[in-house]
């Protein structure tokens, strides 16, 4: 004979998440003891007063609002755009490579580790060394000659980068307009 | 056109399609939103959040399936999570409150009796409360409503047994 159902038990058994053979013994408890009758009929009358609140419908109509909340923001972009964004990504990419190929001599390694370490103690560390690769006879005063081809490489990729966000945008706005 | 190729449609990225499904399952979410918020304009905000969040997530959304499930669980997280964020709301509506026009005597009980349910659900605890709605509205077992809840199953257990037992307790009056 089993002891009164838990609470967990009684609750198991009227969701119907206990095993069978479970089951079965509880319904014979429950055949016989007042006590977890009460508790389990107090449980279903729980669920029925819960089953009978009535449905309510809203007031304003919620698609309305959820389009003009959609379709105000940006949506998820086109394969084809990705693709475009990609390449694009890439030929900024290759732009900013080859020009710092053509205008940068990049530093000079260290030929040891000691050789290094007393860069590092003196403060001397080579950080990237950048020149202009000018026409003979042209020369620019340092530190403008070292930095300008960086910053010419900055530009480039800013400015490509700007007009592609700025074509995107474009683009979108004349979607959702249209 | 039938739900499946509306949900296939929006799975697709498309706007229109997906304002159809809000359409179709408007009521089922907006209620279970109600249930939880216990007042309507607060949950007209919930829902309304939880399609703008569907929408990003169209991804997750299995055509094969009636979408009303799935929105749901979603407006029972967002009303779990903005329960958390504040203090219990004012019970500023109730459900079943009597109309000005006389109402025959069996209307009017169950109307109290429906106005003392939501009440007693707003007494419970936010957690508690989305166990509730998503066993008794939407028919989850303990398992789906510790996933849908992100929940640890024994948490998902103690929190419904507790809620039960707390109604039982505020609704002992009534038939």
């Amino acid at each position: 004979m089993m002891d009164h159902l838990s609470e967990s038990q009684l609750n198991e058994f009227l969701d119907g998440e206990i095993t069978e053979s479970l089951r079965q013994e509880a319904e014979t408890h429950l055949e016989d003891c007042l006590q977890c009758q009460a508790r389990l009929k107090s449980l279903e009358k729980v669920a029925r007063l819960l089953a009978r609140l009535p449905e309510v419908q809203p007031v304003h109509d919620l698609e309305a609002a959820v389009r003009r909340e959609i379709e105000g923001k940006p949506q998820q972009l086109s394969l084809g755009w990705k693709v475009l964004l990609v390449v694009q990504g890439g030929t900024m990419l290759a732009v900013c490579l080859l020009l710092a190929r053509y205008s940068v001599r990049w530093m000079t390694l260290p030929g040891s580790w000691e050789e290094l370490a007393g860069q590092v103690i003196q403060l001397d560390l080579q950080l990237p060394r950048l020149a202009l690769r000018l026409p003979d006879g042209i020369t620019l005063p340092e530190p403008v000659g070292n930095i300008l081809p960086a910053v010419l490489a900055l530009l480039a990729g800013g400015a490509l980068l700007w007009g592609m966000g700025n074509a995107l945008l474009l683009r979108r706005q004349k979607e959702i307009e249209s | 056109m039938d739900e499946r190729d509306l949900a296939q449609r929006a799975v697709h990225g498309d706007p229109d399609a997906f304002c159809e499904l809000v359409q179709l399952h408007q009521a089922g979410v907006y209620n279970a939103a109600y249930r939880m918020t216990g007042n309507r304009q607060e949950a007209e905000d919930a829902a309304q959040e939880a399609f703008i969040k569907a929408f990003r997530s169209i991804g997750r959304l299995d055509p094969g399936r009636s979408a009303g499930p799935w929105l749901r669980r979603i407006v029972v997280n967002v009303c779990l999570n903005r329960l958390e964020k504040r203090e219990a709301l004012p019970l500023a509506e109730e459900v079943g409150l009597v109309s000005p026009e006389p109402e025959p005597e069996p209307q009017v009980v169950e109307q109290e009796q429906n106005r003392q349910v939501q009440k007693a659900l707003l007494k419970l605890s936010a957690r508690q409360r989305a166990v509730i709605t998503l066993r008794h509205y939407e028919g989850l077992s303990y398992s789906e409503m510790a996933e849908a809840l992100a929940r640890p199953l024994s948490d998902i257990k103690s929190d419904l047994f507790r809620a039960r037992r707390l109604l039982a307790e505020e609704l002992k009056d009534l038939a």
